[in-house]
């Protein structure tokens, strides 16, 4: 198996439209979560979502733009930065073994949201020509691939809040193998909408308003969580074998060693300790690692009850009486919960996080709860500290668990 | 007065931002951006603008002109009265 190097990373986030202002916001603990304005908003009981200050019209001329959901503007963005990072000339490799790997867990849901607005809510049959190629799932992957012209692999993998690490993860088996030179990889979402927001709404597991500040509604592991909030964006990592990267000198900014994948195989939405456990040793095994060489966790950390004391109990489990060591951090509580972008999201924080030495802070937590008594890094980073090797872990609905083990 | 070209011309500029110097007659689509794509997009801006209902058979539609040409047809086909009334473009329309 050949080594695989992160050379470019692309973000558009609710903390920030790079990599580096993400990383910043993140450290920092500003959260991009605030009150939803929208017209909708009195409709919804938690009017909360973390957005991306973005729009298409500056990126985009409108003749493409017109085609683009926001969540394949999002990727395209997101992908254009990773190359330009990377400095690599695209058009000079072999576009054959060169691939495209996202995430997504609801596709174009703005353009069907839409559709069905004209249809059911206007009573029109005015249903605009480009819904079904705006809304497909496989759009952000697909222009991806026309924008630098990649002829290997285009895949796009929809396991629900996993999707991105998921995506990642092959890309990775790829490239190891050497199956791939080049692969842009990494996740999109575009879920705030106002169909998507009612339909997450009516499963209860959105957060409630912090009457006293907005934008501190999500907090991961702490008592008084009341739940997740929905966040935009896309992260696009490029990826390519570490001897190449080397050879062209190429920004190595880390490394992808492994890969694991579970499945809860239980429930459709409930977690499981048994499922998460196996993703994780699945994933030490493939990076060839004890779990004491593990020194940092991104979690999945929603906040909601039902993730964070399975996800606690899951640590605790695969680690013993280490767990109790090992830095933990849940960055939802600032950029809140991009679905099937979050694992990728969460893979660039740590791969920075790493580089720098710092463990990103778990915000928001003032109470603790009993049942998650690990070292969540509550309220602020910690500086200069040591960490060469971390998990991101993704835990899905449909129990479709991922976690990827990263090194700086 | 309206012409069929003015009023595809107003379409297009909203649409696709174009500047509407560059939309003469004969002005080819595709260098304009709008591919096949671009023209079934067109086609339903069109229906809702002239009131008329695009038929399924597929037409070759290459410049300004001819898609100000086929307006012109289905206008005077689906409501010859009012066709009439209106400022006919034709393929003599006026220079631009």
């Amino acid at each position: 198996m050949r080594r695989v190097a992160v050379t470019g990373l692309g973000v558009v986030s609710p903390l920030g439209n790079t990599a580096d202002e993400a990383f910043a916001s993140a450290r920092d603990g500003r959260s991009g979560i605030h009150r939803l304005d929208a017209p909708f908003a009195d409709r919804l009981v938690g009017p909360l979502v973390a957005s991306a200050r973005f729009d298409g019209a500056d990126h985009f001329e409108p003749p493409k733009l017109r085609m683009l959901d926001r969540v394949s503007q999002f990727a395209l963005f997101a992908a254009n930065q990773a190359v330009g990072e990377a400095r690599i000339d695209l058009s000079q490799i072999d576009h054959r073994r060169a691939g495209v790997f996202v995430g997504t867990g609801m596709g174009g849901s703005t353009s069907s949201d839409d559709g069905y607005k004209t249809l059911y809510g206007d009573r029109s049959d005015r249903i605009k020509p480009f819904t079904v190629l705006m809304g497909m799932h496989n759009a952000p992957a697909a222009w991806i691939g026309i924008e630098h012209d990649l002829r290997g692999p285009n895949l796009t993998f929809s396991t629900a809040c996993s999707s991105s690490a998921v995506a990642i993860g092959e890309a990775w088996l790829r490239i190891a193998r050497g199956d791939l030179d080049f692969a842009l990889a990494g996740g999109a979402e575009a879920p705030l909408s106002f169909g998507s927001l009612k339909a997450w709404e009516a499963l209860h597991t959105l957060a409630t308003v912090d009457a006293d500040d907005p934008s501190a509604s999500c907090k991961p592991f702490a008592k008084n969580r009341s739940g997740m909030v929905l966040g935009e964006g896309a992260a696009m990592l490029l990826l390519e074998p570490w001897e190449q990267a080397v050879a062209r000198g190429a920004p190595v900014q880390g490394e992808i060693i492994g890969y694991g994948l579970s499945n809860d195989a239980s429930h459709i939405t409930r977690p499981s300790v048994e499922g998460q456990v196996a993703a994780i040793g699945a994933a030490l095994a493939a990076a060839a690692l004890e779990p004491g060489a593990i020194d940092g966790i991104n979690a999945h950390g929603t906040g909601t009850a039902a993730n964070d004391r399975v996800e606690s109990a899951a640590i605790k489990s695969v680690f013993g009486e280490r767990a109790y060591g090992i830095p933990i951090s849940a960055t939802k509580a600032l950029h809140g919960h991009l679905l099937g972008a979050t694992g990728a999201l969460e893979c660039v924080l740590s791969l920075m996080a790493m580089q720098r030495g710092v463990a990103l802070p778990t915000m928001h937590l003032q109470i603790p709860d009993p049942e998650c008594d690990l070292d969540y890094v509550p309220n602020a980073a910690r500086e200069s500290i040591v960490v060469r090797t971390m998990l991101s872990s993704s835990f899905a609905f449909g129990g479709a668990n991922a976690v990827l083990v990263l090194r700086a | 007065m309206n012409t069929t070209l003015d009023r595809l011309r107003v379409l297009l500029v909203k649409d696709y931002k174009l500047e509407p110097d560059l939309l003469t007659p004969d002005a080819p689509l595709e260098a304009l951006g709008i591919d096949s794509l671009g023209v079934a997009e067109l086609m339903f801006n069109i229906e809702d603008e002239f009131e008329v209902t695009i038929p399924g058979d597929p037409v070759a539609l290459a410049t300004v002109g001819d898609v100000v040409r086929y307006i012109d047809d289905l206008v005077a086909t689906q409501h010859p009265a009012a066709e009439s009334a209106a400022v006919a473009s034709d393929v003599a329309v006026p220079a631009l």
